[in-house]
């Protein structure tokens, strides 16, 4: 889901950057104070486990390459701001230490993997969590993908020098994850279960749950 | 635990690229020379003139350039080009049908499918851009060490809580990695590697379990470890010399040049 | 200044967020220019206090004073107060050795030019020089471990608190840092080795606290050493020189291999 140097339009790698930029700017406001405290250790294994996990990637026909992406993992755990920050974080560094992902595109991969990815799977797990945690992680995982794909799917059929057409990249993009999207849903929920084995105190359950 | 050798060749390649800018970032060399700002921008600069234009002598052009660049840095090109080899044959096998699905004049059948100009250009011109791009993002990746990226995106006036979460990031995917690095190599894994698949599958799990455990504490004491040097949630490096050197002029000068040629190739 | 407190810890009792007891009830003083080792088998707390009087954790009752100062800053104690931790690989986090011995004073702002040198002093010091820019990883356990002791003294602290630094180096290592901590201590530097092999306790330590989840026994190294009910009760492997010296009868059991050497040369002068 890497979108390479000269897949897209200068005018819409500009346009994504501003976008990015903006919630960018937006999640390190609301995240206030510094990186302190027991969260610190959380994030960064967070971050590590997904880079890790998303250097094993296979190209896709049609589309770029799919991966395990794990952006919904980073929002739920992490809370939606750290979150976004901390998939930022792993996406640059891909970008400038791996050459993964291409520096004019980086605007475009944040929007679709450390934006769309967090922050619909955040707000897909705060929804439903109270009907059934596993379920709302597993499709908080799932659909954060899929809806994060087809961003990128656009992006891609809206640039001239990619010559795919608007729709065979959206739906190129959409097919293909909304299939591989059920295994992320899967790894998602077995994630973030175990650092909720380990650290019960991290999300709160609503009082609810218990009654 | 699907395949313990690929694996462990995985992660290793992995650090070694990790690690592979520490090993080159000393050497002196033309790039290393040059003040890291100006040459994040000279370099994403190069990037944008190759993503806007179309001229496939520009884009050639600017591939030797970059070429040049890491022979200047003294960095061999064997250890350069299989770096990035992978994401320009990506890019060529994609648009690869589009040989044949552009209009215009055929120039060559093949079983029923016809060949066009347009199509062969577009396929040439659109993996040399891909090509382009990837060798000069690379020349940053050979010849500038992380903490260095850190200062110069914070003199950037990239925001503090996203320079920091980059620093934390960085460091603890090191301790992450070379962790998984030991733990492939240890004993534990080696057996259960050589036991058969349903057992294999079982005591898998309980590795994976126990490397998660062991990671997470793992984690805990690196933090502890950067309070007690001083971490305070704010990453601080020694300020990089900021005198803008030779190096830095020729490499602005080369810059501009490059630029000069990407305007007369859109007259 | 004989009596200047440095770290004082009032009834601390540590729970891990698990719900472990870490130790419990715990006082200890800590004077300056003292040498004292704290010492108890596995599992007995010794980190956990280490980290306590390091700053680094917060006592979940009690309290621990810096200084004799109640309202020190965070700053002010990561200046004065260096903590090795036990695993070296949790140390070194950057990817050069160098940047590991650079980070603490970066973080500290200390000026670039003092670092400098420090770093010159350290790597001659260490025999770091040829492993500067090398990963962390790729150092044998020896050069990890003085890799680490190195980005603690890159501080240059008053008071050094080391948790089982002798645990996992090879024999010249462990002399050459047994000597140098000596000599900072001669320059009046406060030392804190943790340990569950007592051999090594004489050569670093006057004062010794034992510890198993609060303190045992509390008293100065020769006393604690030799008293061998004690250490069984806690399940401490008694030192080879110590049972050597008892078994033979001699008065004034040696601790040290130079004074066995020298007591043992005067029982055969006598024989
Ligand atoms: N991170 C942790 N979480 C929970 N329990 C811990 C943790 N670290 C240590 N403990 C427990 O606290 C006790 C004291 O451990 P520690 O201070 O490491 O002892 P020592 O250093 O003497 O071996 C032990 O029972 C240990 O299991
Ligand atoms: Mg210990």
């Amino acid at each position: 889901m890497h979108i390479p140097d000269g897949f897209m339009d200068l005018w819409i790698c500009a346009v994504m950057y501003i976008i990015s930029a903006v919630v960018i700017v937006y999640s390190a406001r609301k995240l206030k104070g510094k990186l302190e405290g027991p969260q610190v250790p959380l994030i960064g294994m967070v971050a590590a486990g997904i880079f890790a996990a998303q250097m094993l990637n296979w190209p896709i026909p049609g589309g770029t390459s799919a991966h395990f992406v794990g952006g919904a993992i980073a929002g739920i755990l992490l809370g939606p701001y750290a979150g976004c920050l901390s998939m930022v974080s792993v996406l640059t560094i891909q970008c400038l230490v791996f050459g993964d992902g291409g520096i004019t595109a980086l605007g475009a991969n944040i929007f679709s993997m450390a934006i769309v990815d967090v922050f619909v799977g955040y707000w897909i797990f705060t929804a439903l969590r109270q009907r059934n945690l596993d379920v709302s992680l597993f499709l908080a995982g799932w659909i954060g993908i899929w809806l994060g794909a087809t961003a990128t799917g656009v992006v891609l059929g809206v640039s001239s020098v990619f010559a795919y057409g608007f729709v065979t990249t959206v739906s190129v993009m959409g097919i293909w994850h909304g299939a591989l999207g059920i295994i992320e849903g899967i790894i998602s929920m077995l994630a973030i279960k175990f650092v909720l084995d380990r650290q019960p105190d991290l999300i709160p359950v609503p009082k609810e749950v218990v009654a | 635990m699907v395949e313990l050798a690929g694996t462990i060749k995985v992660i290793s390649k992995l650090l070694r690229d990790f690690l592979i800018a520490e090993e080159y970032a000393y050497k002196a060399g033309f790039l290393q020379g040059v003040d890291q700002r100006i040459k994040l921008i000279g370099i994403f600069l190069l990037i944008v003139l190759a993503v806007s234009t179309q001229n496939i002598f520009f884009l050639l052009f600017l591939f030797l350039f970059s070429l040049a660049m890491v022979l200047l840095s003294n960095v061999s090109l064997k250890i350069y080009l299989p770096r990035f080899g992978f994401i320009p044959t990506f890019a060529f096998i994609i648009v690869l049908p589009w040989i044949f699905l552009m209009p215009g004049q055929p120039v060559l059948s093949l079983v029923g499918l016809n060949a066009t100009m347009p199509g062969i250009m577009y396929v040439i011109t659109f993996t040399l851009r891909v090509t382009a791009c990837v060798s000069c993002i690379s020349l940053l990746l050979f010849t500038t060490r992380v903490s260095d990226l850190l200062h110069t995106l914070r003199s950037l006036k990239i925001p503090d809580p996203l320079v920091d979460m980059f620093g934390l990031v960085y460091r603890y995917l090191f301790s992450f990695l070379s962790e998984l690095h030991r733990m492939l190599l240890g004993r534990e894994c080696r057996i259960v590697s050589e036991q058969k698949l349903l057992k294999k599958w079982n005591d898998g799990g309980k590795v994976v379990g126990n490397f998660l455990s062991r990671t997470f504490s793992r984690g805990e004491n690196v933090y502890k470890a950067m309070k007690a040097r001083g971490y305070d949630g704010t990453f601080r490096t020694y300020p990089q010399d900021y005198k803008i050197g030779a190096k830095s002029v020729v490499f602005i000068v080369l810059v501009g040049v490059m630029v000069g040629i990407w305007l007369v190739t859109r007259l | 200044m004989a009596r200047d407190k440095v770290i004082e810890a009032r009834k601390v009792k540590y729970r891990y967020p698990d719900g472990t007891v870490g130790i419990e009830k715990v006082d200890l003083e800590l004077c300056r220019g003292e040498k004292v080792a704290i010492i108890g088998p596995n599992g007995s707390g010794k980190s956990t206090l280490l980290e306590l009087l390091g700053g680094l954790i917060e006592p979940t009752e009690g309290y621990v004073k810096f200084f004799a100062n109640e309202s020190i800053d965070h700053y002010e104690i990561r200046r004065r107060v260096g903590v090795l931790l036990q695993n070296s690989d949790d140390v070194l986090f950057n990817p050069t050795v160098r940047e590991d011995l650079e980070f603490g004073p970066a973080q500290l702002q200390i000026p670039k030019e003092e670092f400098d040198k420090t770093l010159e002093d350290i790597s001659q010091l260490l025999d770091l020089k040829s492993y500067l820019n090398k990963p962390p990883f790729r150092l044998s356990e020896g050069q990890k471990q003085r890799a680490a002791f190195g980005s603690v003294l890159a501080l240059k602290p008053e008071v050094l608190l080391l948790d089982e630094p002798f645990s996992s180096v090879d024999i010249e290592t462990k002399q050459s840092m047994i000597k140098h901590l000596n000599g900072l201590n001669e320059e009046g530097v406060t030392i804190v080795v943790t340990a569950h092999d007592l051999t090594t306790v004489p050569l670093i330590a006057d004062r010794v606290y034992l510890l198993n989840k609060s303190v045992m026994a509390e008293g100065s190294t020769r006393d604690i050493l030799t008293d061998l009910e004690l250490l069984k009760n806690n399940s401490l492997d008694i030192p080879p020189l110590v049972e050597l010296g008892i078994r033979l009868g001699i008065n004034s059991v040696p601790l040290t291999v130079d004074e066995a050497v020298e007591r043992l040369r005067k029982e055969f002068d006598k024989s």
